[in-house]
């Protein structure tokens, strides 16, 4: 990275916190402002899937993270009376630790055993979360405080919400960026592409992979910290297998291979999208599994791999079935 | 003292043997040839040396550390480097990241530094970028070096295989099925640059079917059949042994 | 050989009874040990299915499930309602499910075959809309089908529930099918030649491309099938293929994803956990399910008879 670039990376980041920053403003609904929070939570989660997808790791256990990062984070405000800046933190960190331990045993594996272990965790998970009396039960954990004031800010109402999700946003891409353009993205992307020859290149493919797992976790953890003190009460049924699926669709949505503007496509798509077609909500699975499966047939690359499809076909959706191999 | 010993030599695949008791000496800055029929257990030789598989028994040293069960990436960091015999490249990615990601274990700041972009770390990776030149103009495919692998030429992409391993800044380089898909310019090009590298000072080890080559290129020649070693030594001696011509003509005649 | 492996769930089972209450009469160990067969063996059935397609298409099935449950209500519908006898309502099942599962690998997995991720994705997403179809055409009301056969089998002094009984004499005939045709036929040869290694399959003269056509409609067959059969014992909703196709993954976890052998332990596995556990522990029966798995996997990452590491 030389100079020139540093400056510019520089003035675009500016330019995009300006952007952000005025975006609370554009509107006085609170509803818009909850779908914007809600889409900066989701792009969040997007980035947390599809940086395991960046070593090569598919998960539907997302959501589990999300709801220990929840869990942390409300009980440690709610029952030992931490500051909210405290709790964040630790969220992450307990995120992390279960994905450690987690992780030294199902990253040994992946492919395909690794897709249903992660499904598994995220069932274990709520299935710990209903059952026992610590976390609430089934019913939750209620009036769950807004993140304490720092000085003049505060973020009771809809607009601080909106301006802390949006930093914290910043701040997770900002250094998935960094991990992205540094040597363990490299290795990472190397891990993805071939795992045998990377090997070869010295890369310890469980050490990098175990990494990869551990970070997405805490991703998704510091995400769920917020959502806690967002939506100010938490219960077991929010962190279903089913929103791990979500989760995996706002990087498919968005381009599987764009690690960061991807999921922020995604999700924006699929956060805004469905309140404006105001589908039913008796059919809405349907569209939706439908519009999952036109994707990976037609668009396998995401929204963002049109540009290139355009130039290499013309007739977008022609494709040939491919001989891979099952990796 | 050789830089790579193997000393009865193991491996079985549920009731298969691939390789039965094998003793191999390779010594520093030689360019030895491993030749045999098909399926006389070259690929597994080097998938052992490289820690792939693990030996069932048999002991691997490598200059007097025994390496013997490390696995594929310890290995690697200790300096054995490899192109493989398929064309095993990172294909969706240019010519010149695929060799820069071969510098990944020759960086003295840590993944950490890296991560936080430190000047230091930007240093090195820039010092890598110019080594990177550096290997490709070697290698003499330098005007490649902004093109997608999956676009390029077989010929090219062996030589990339061998860019990359080269990048790895290896003392002992695992050379599987080099000259494979070649026609002959090309494999008199891939010759010259195999000689180069070895006066690099890098010991190299070819496995190839090309005999002319063979021939031309090995100081010493090593013959596997059937997971055993047949015969070892000069080239002139290798191509008169009977039994290493029975191998070959005995093969014909049963295909 | 495999048949020595199912004994290892009957041990297990043993074993789980002596953590129990004292008060373990044959009686009912028997009914327990009958439920937890009729139980495991379907999950087998299912679990085979989906090995099949993973193994030898090379394609991740989320809606396997979906599979199974049309196959239980198309059996449901014939029976009650066209008063078609059991055998036949489940043979139409069979074919039926089995085409619309043809339908959709020529018109979704054909294109994604090899792939996890987009698999996983397209399955979801068809999973997904069957699942909401069936839950608007079918309605949310529990269905159960009139057990064709009725009274109970006596065993000695223990009386067992005739349904069950015959549930698992068929999943133990369908088991015995597969494994002839798997084994003994040419057809099964070339699949597991394919599952092996599907370019050199294809050199030797192998039509692979019918393979994973029949491959993939014999995998969904399964699934139906074991619908149909479940369909007199248990209550008939449109999330049955949902829950049953998690505790499927499940069994997979525990048995591995490769071999059919590990499919029928890791059912059995499953199936008789949770049969004991109920009766043991009641709420907590998915927790223990979770803390077996858990401990095999800590043992043996891939499953007790997966790869043992990745193998690339």
């Amino acid at each position: 990275m030389n100079r020139m670039s540093v400056k510019k990376i520089l003035v675009g980041l500016a330019g995009v916190c300006v952007v952000l920053g005025l975006l609370p403003q554009l509107t006085d609904s609170p509803y818009m402002m909850h779908l914007l929070v809600m889409s900066c939570i989701n792009i969040m989660l997007g980035l947390s899937f599809s940086l395991l997808f960046s070593a090569g790791l598919v998960t539907i256990g997302a959501a589990g993270f999300w709801a220990i990062g929840a869990y942390t984070s409300a009980l440690l405000v709610t029952r030992l009376d931490f500051s909210y800046w405290a709790a964040l933190p630790l969220s992450g960190l307990a995120a992390a630790f279960v994905a450690l331990v987690v992780g030294l045993v199902i990253v040994r594996t992946p492919g395909v055993a690794f897709i249903i272990q992660t499904m598994v965790i995220n069932m274990i998970l709520v299935q710990v979360f209903g059952h026992f009396e610590v976390f609430g039960s089934w019913a939750g954990i209620l009036d769950i405080p807004s993140p304490n004031p720092i000085g003049p800010l505060v973020f009771t109402g809809k607009v601080g919400s909106c301006y802390l999700v949006i930093v914290l946003l910043l701040l997770n891409i900002l250094a998935f960026y960094a991990l992205y353009t540094s040597r363990v993205g490299r290795a990472w992307s190397a891990i993805r592409l071939n795992a045998r020859l990377a090997e070869t290149l010295g890369v310890d493919l469980f050490r990098y992979r175990l990494a990869a797992f551990m970070i997405s976790s805490a991703g998704a953890g510091l995400a769920g910290s917020f959502y806690a003190h967002y939506f100010q009460s938490l219960e077991p049924g929010m962190f279903s297998v089913f929103k791990s699926i979500y989760v995996q669709i706002y990087s498919i949505l968005g381009g599987l291979n764009f690690y960061i503007a991807g999921p922020v496509l995604g999700s924006l798509i699929m956060t805004f999208v469905p309140e404006f077609l105001r589908v039913s909500k008796e059919i809405e699975p349907i569209v939706t599994g439908a519009i999952l499966v036109g994707l990976v047939i037609f668009l396998p690359g995401g929204i963002l791999s049109l540009p290139e499809r355009m130039r290499s076909f013309p007739v977008p959706f022609l494709r040939r079935k491919k001989e891979t191999r099952f990796s | 003292m050789p830089l790579l010993e193997v000393r009865k030599l193991t491996k079985h695949f549920g009731g298969l043997s691939a390789i039965t008791e094998l003793d191999l000496d390779i010594l520093n800055s030689e360019i030895l040839g491993i030749i045999g029929p098909n399926g006389a257990g070259k690929s597994t030789l080097f998938n052992l040396i490289c820690g792939f598989y693990a030996p069932t028994q048999g002991r691997v040293t490598f200059e007097g550390e025994n390496i013997t069960g490390l696995k594929a990436h310890r290995i690697a960091r200790l300096g054995i480097g490899r192109a493989f015999q398929a064309t095993t490249l990172f294909m969706k990615l240019s010519v010149f990241n695929n060799v820069f990601n071969g510098f990944h274990m020759n960086y003295k700041e840590g993944a950490w530094k890296s991560f936080l972009h430190t000047p230091g770390a930007r240093r090195e990776e820039k010092e890598a970028r110019q080594k990177v030149l550096e290997i490709l103009e070697f290698m003499g495919v330098a005007e490649l070096k902004d093109q997608i692998c999956h676009n390029l030429p077989h010929g090219h992409q062996k030589i990339v295989g061998v860019c990359i391993a080269l990048a790895t800044q290896p003392k002992l380089l695992l050379l599987d099925e080099p000259l494979t898909g070649m026609h002959s310019e090309e494999t008199s090009k891939m010759l010259e640059l195999i000689e180069k590298i070895r006066e690099r000072g890098i010991t190299i080890v070819l496995v190839e079917h090309n005999m002319d080559a063979v021939m031309r290129l090995c100081h010493r020649i090593v013959v596997l059949n059937h997971g055993r070693k047949i015969a070892e030594g000069l080239p002139k001696e290798v191509s008169g042994n009977p039994e290493v011509i029975e191998a070959y003509l005995g093969r014909e005649e049963e295909g | 050989m495999p048949i020595a492996y199912c004994l290892l769930p009957i041990a297990y089972c043993l074993l789980l009874s002596e953590f129990g209450s004292p008060d373990m009469t044959t009686e009912l160990f028997a009914q327990l040990l009958v439920n937890g067969l009729s139980i495991g063996l379907i999950y087998v059935l299912v679990a085979s299915g989906l090995i099949l397609l993973l193994g030898v298409v090379r394609i991740f099935n989320f809606a396997h499930g979906e599979f199974y449950m049309l196959g239980a209500y198309i059996t449901f519908g014939c029976c009650e309602v066209l008063h078609l006898p059991f055998f036949l309502s489940i043979a139409i099942a069979i074919v039926l499910v089995t085409l619309l599962a043809l339908f959709c690998y020529r018109f979704i997995f054909h294109y994604i075959r090899g792939d996890i991720l987009l698999c996983t994705a397209a399955s979801i997403g068809l999973s997904m809309m069957l699942l909401r179809g069936a839950l608007l055409g079918f309605g949310t009301q529990e269905r159960g089908l009139h057990p064709p056969f009725k009274g109970a089998v006596g065993v000695g002094q223990v009386n067992l529930p005739i349904e069950k009984v015959v549930a698992i004499l068929l999943c133990l005939a369908v088991m015995f099918g597969l494994y002839y045709l798997l084994m003994r036929t040419k057809l099964g040869k070339a699949m597991r030649a394919v599952k092996l290694d599907n370019e050199v399959a294809s050199l030797q003269g192998i039509n692979t491309n019918r393979i994973y056509l029949i491959a993939f409609g014999a995998g969904c067959a399964l699934a139906a099938l074991a619908g149909g059969i479940i369909a007199p014992v248990f209550s008939i909703t449109p999330s049955m293929g949902h829950s049953l196709l998690l505790n499927c993954f499940m069994a997979l976890v525990v048995g591995g994803m490769q071999s059919m052998v590990g499919g029928i332990v890791g059912g059995l596995v499953v199936g008789l956990t949770l049969s004991f556990g109920m009766y043991y522990v009641g709420g907590l029966t998915e927790i223990l399910l979770f803390a077996v798995i858990g401990i095999i996997i800590v043992f043996k990452p891939g499953g007790l008879f997966g790869e043992p590491e990745e193998h690339e």
